[in-house]
């Protein structure tokens, strides 16, 4: 079950960074419109560098490397996310969620589940022990 | 070598770090890094803009006062969203966004003011569009009105 849920987080992470690598305008776009403070100024250089941590961090789930820090980062991505999203929906704002994720890319509380789910999932293969095709490093 | 987990979260962010800058520095239409509110012209600003002898060497933007004076000076009103939101509200006597030449027909004199406006908030067809007829087809003074259809509309301004 915790290979299956690394995998597909990893999946869906570097699913997630490719139209946000191709057009980092509308990504920072959208990190503005959820109204974060501070976030307006800091939109662009987030949108230019977290899809790539995004496809770093899939890739090393799946390739089973650097695992222990990539898990810690997936649960960072996913709680940053889950909070963006939440905050942004009990505001009342139903605009771009600019998430990446197949399907509808509007915020609603169904993304709020949605991401609360992946939060969820990426806490029980970070605290796992017990980790499959862990390459290198095998163990610290 | 074995990496501590912390030593491997640094490594991921320095890597995503050189990867995300390095990747927008050889794109043609790179992001500066820190992010910039463009500033938007104020009404007291509308008689020098609109002097004949202002030639800007890009569009500017204005804001709701600036807009709504332009448009009591009847200046022509372009609204750069699909007819479909067209249809649905706009600016009394704006133009939606035809072919770029059907608009260029429509206002050959590229001397003349023009004011596009879309969505408002984060849409940026408004500059794409004011950007375009000012590149490509020499126009001289074309000015965005940022805040677009919903403040105009939340303003109680002419609406159809």
């Amino acid at each position: 079950m915790v290979l299956i849920f690394r995998i597909f987080l990893g999946v869906l992470l570097m699913y997630a960074s490719f139209d946000k690598i191709k057009d980092p305008g509308e990504f920072a776009s959208a990190i503005r419109l959820y109204d974060i403070p501070f976030s307006d100024f800091l939109s662009n250089i987030m949108a230019l560098i977290m899809p790539w941590l995004e496809l770093f961090v899939g890739a090393c789930l799946i390739m089973g490397i650097f695992l222990d820090g990539a898990l810690s980062l997936t649960f960072g991505l996913m709680g940053l996310f889950f909070v963006a999203v939440l905050q942004a929906v009990l505001r009342g704002n139903d605009g771009s969620c600019g998430c990446g994720t197949p399907g509808e890319d509007l915020l609603s509380w169904t993304k709020v589940l949605e991401n609360m789910l992946f939060l969820i999932m990426s806490f029980i293969v970070w605290r796992s022990d017990n980790h499959l095709f862990k390459f290198y490093p095998k163990s610290v | 070598m074995n990496l501590s987990p912390r030593a491997q979260v640094i490594s991921i962010i320095i890597v995503s770090f050189i990867f995300g800058v390095g990747y927008n520095a050889v794109r043609t239409e790179s992001l500066s890094l820190l992010y910039q509110k463009p500033v938007e012209r104020t009404v007291e600003e509308v008689d020098s803009l609109l002097s004949e002898t202002t030639i800007l060497s890009a569009p500017e933007y204005i804001n709701l006062k600036s807009a709504k004076e332009m448009y009591d000076r009847g200046i022509l009103f372009i609204d750069a969203r699909d007819e479909e939101e067209f249809a649905e509200g706009h600016i009394k006597g704006a133009t939606v966004a035809l072919s770029t030449p059907e608009l260029v027909q429509l206002t050959p004199d590229r001397s003349a003011p023009i004011v596009t406006y879309c969505g408002g908030g984060e849409c940026d067809v408004s500059m794409e569009l004011a950007t375009l007829l000012m590149n490509d087809w020499d126009y001289e003074r074309i000015f965005v009105f940022k805040g677009g259809w919903p403040e105009w509309k939340a303003a109680g301004y002419p609406a159809e």
